[in-house]
């Protein structure tokens, strides 16, 4: 008869705790890298939600009289597209790449408060849940995404309460989620701040730190500077909307150009919060396919502080139709033509270090050079709105649609494009196809041109914004037309790339750990990079350590003075 | 100043040390508790829309995390 010693029979292997799940895992990550990855496929993920409703829009617009949206519908899904595109596309995009790229860039293990950095992705992705749920309930934000007051506050004879006169949540849900998007940018912009000053590699002073990091920096500043005013602004509404105060209520005493103060003194350096990591990223990109180091690398630097603290002298310039005092419509004019000089400091530098160059048009590099001349008009037709007078007659146009389409999708979308093909093969260890990246290029530079650029001219023939629809005698219907089989043409670029990234994923070309011959040490280490980034912290002697690494006999350090 | 003891560690010998091993050294310990703070807050934000009994909860919930995330490793 057989004997069972003690423990025959009983499993040796351990269950796996919950953390070790493949869901608890991403769920309890902690790692830049992982979070940097689920930022940017939230905000991709958000880019298409925000670009099928900007195809909704634009499909209402194609025709005079368009019936494809009611009024109703169609002020929720622009205001969505917007505050979408805005909020949870850029800036968790760039917020991705800046958690991703800068520790590795600036020779760190990871983020200097790991868990604060998870705390604020969880954050976004819930906020921006939020905001996209109101559309189940019929209660989308449908006051634009600067949500102006009065629009979604108290008018005449509604008693105390302003929900009686905007009696559904769309305008709770608008506030309420950008309260929740906020303690997010906080958190990441505190977490940035830290670790960009106390937690770069020895020997990367200041002025050795790549310029991608630069702008990471000063737009964490930006952020913690321009956020309390839009976060006190919606608290105030809120207040208003249901405890019965009357902020905002010229009526009551209050004031409805207070919204727009406390709003654009956030919401203009909310624009250089948007542009300013896109021109870190053009920085980094440029010189790589260039084979050249960045040419005036301090003055593209610090051009970018001037920017930053510049931006916070510009907001009125969005209200010179309110009947501002002259003297203050003369400084806001004056300011915002100064802030276009470090900005042409900036693309002066950018040429400069192409020029001469031995150029490599890969598909980053072309949305790099795409960038550049789109965001130049984006730029000079923003110069334009600076002058006060031709302001007061395209002033909520389609020009300035025109304008802010121009440096944000022309501008930022292309950089953040180009970092994606410049980054991607860090972060799977694969290359994506060069040539469906190089068809997407044409395919989006020949799209943002035809969507955006008869919006100039819809804007001076005097199509104003936010309009539903319009008559067919206004001589508007041709570029409209244009405009929308132009933005179909940006949907099919995005189609080519959603196609590149499933065929690289499944079989796409294996990149090795320094496919561009970079010059940043983020390059030093494996595709992708080991939980540990560094198995030994690197030391800095220039600003392109990598290339210092591999080319010992030509150093930069050997001849540099900084 | 920082919560991350990476920067002050010594890596171990490599050969004496899987992958998974060293990334555990140097890194902080995985946690659920800034997850669990966001999702009480997004249950606060509900209930600042829906009804004040779902707010209770989610400032309830979001405490609870505060304090679990602050006490976890003590």
């Amino acid at each position: 008869m057989a004997t069972r010693t003690i423990g025959e029979g009983i499993s040796l292997t351990r269950r796996k705790s919950f953390s070790e799940t493949y869901i608890g895992e991403w769920i309890m990550t902690i790692d830049h890298k992982k979070l940097g990855i689920m930022y940017i496929i939230t905000a991709f993920f958000f880019f298409l939600v925000g670009g099928t409703e900007a195809l909704l829009v634009r499909t209402q617009l194609a025709v005079p009289d368009g019936k494809v949206l009611t009024n109703e519908i169609y002020n929720q899904v622009f205001t969505m597209h917007g505050t979408t595109m805005i909020f949870l596309f850029v800036m968790p995009m760039l917020t991705g790449f800046g958690n991703y790229v800068v520790p590795l860039m600036i020779g760190a293990r990871d983020m200097a408060f790991p868990r604060l950095n998870a705390f604020g992705y969880w954050v976004v992705l819930f906020g921006g849940m939020f905001l996209s749920v109101s559309f189940l309930f019929g209660q989308a934000p449908n006051a634009g995404w600067f949500n102006y007051a009065p629009l979604n506050e108290l008018t005449t004879g509604c008693g105390a309460s302003a929900v009686a006169c905007t009696s559904g949540a769309n305008t709770d849900f608008w506030a309420l989620g950008i309260l929740m998007l906020g303690i997010s940018s906080i958190a990441g912009s505190l977490n940035f701040v830290v670790t960009i000053l106390k937690m770069r590699a020895p020997g990367m002073t200041i002025n050795r730190m790549p310029l991608f990091t630069w702008m990471v920096l000063v737009t964490s500043f930006l952020l913690l500077f321009a956020l309390p005013s839009v976060t006190a602004a919606s608290i105030m509404l809120l207040l208003d909307r249901h405890i019965g105060t009357h902020f905002f209520q010229a009526g009551a005493g209050g004031d409805p150009l207070l919204w727009q103060h406390l709003f654009w003194s956030f919401g203009h350096p909310e624009v250089y919060i948007l542009i300013l990591p896109a021109f870190g990223m053009i920085s980094e990109i440029l010189p790589v396919f260039s084979r050249k180091p960045i040419f005036g690398y301090t003055f593209i630097a610090w051009s970018g502080v001037a920017i930053g603290f510049l931006s916070f002298t510009v907001w009125a310039h969005h209200m010179f139709a309110v009947g501002l005092p002259l003297v203050a419509q003369a400084f806001f004019a004056t300011s915002t033509t100064l802030i276009a000089i470090p900005t042409a400091v900036k693309i002066f530098n950018w040429i400069a270090t192409i020029y001469g160059g031995k150029v490599r048009f890969t598909a980053s590099m072309m949305f790099a050079v795409g960038f550049i001349a789109m965001f130049l008009i984006g730029g000079l037709n923003g110069a334009a709105l600076a002058v006060v007078p031709f302001d007061y007659q395209v002033t909520d146009t389609y020009f300035v649609i025109s304008h802010l389409h121009y440096v944000l999708f022309g501008g930022t979308v292309f950089a953040v494009f180009g970092g994606i093909f410049y980054w991607f093969p860090k972060m799977s260890g694969r290359l994506l196809n060069e040539r469906l990246g190089k068809v997407q290029f044409w395919l989006m530079l020949v799209g943002v041109n035809l969507a955006f650029f008869p919006m100039h001219i819809l804007g001076l023939l005097g199509m104003p914004r936010r309009v539903y629809t319009y008559a067919g005698n206004l001589g508007w219907k041709e570029l409209n037309l244009l405009s929308t089989i132009g933005a179909f043409i940006i949907g099919t670029s995005i189609m080519v790339f959603l196609w590149n990234f499933v065929v690289t994923l499944r079989s796409g070309e294996k990149a090795g750990d320094d496919p561009w011959d970079a010059y940043t040490l983020e390059w030093d280490t494996s595709s992708p990079p080991k939980a540990y980034n560094f198995e030994v912290i690197p030391s800095v002697r220039s600003r392109r350590p990598f290339y210092d690494k591999k080319n010992p006999e030509i150093a930069d350090w050997k001849t540099a003075t900084h | 100043m920082s919560d991350n003891p990476s920067q002050r560690k010594r890596l171990p010998k490599r050969d004496q040390l899987t992958p998974d091993q060293m990334a555990q050294a140097l890194h902080a310990k995985k946690s659920y508790w800034p997850f669990a703070l966001s999702l009480a807050i997004l249950v606060s934000m509900v209930g600042v829309v829906t009804h004040p009994i779902v707010l209770g909860v989610g400032i309830m919930l979001a405490v609870v995390a505060i304090i679990g995330w602050g006490l976890e490793y003590h």
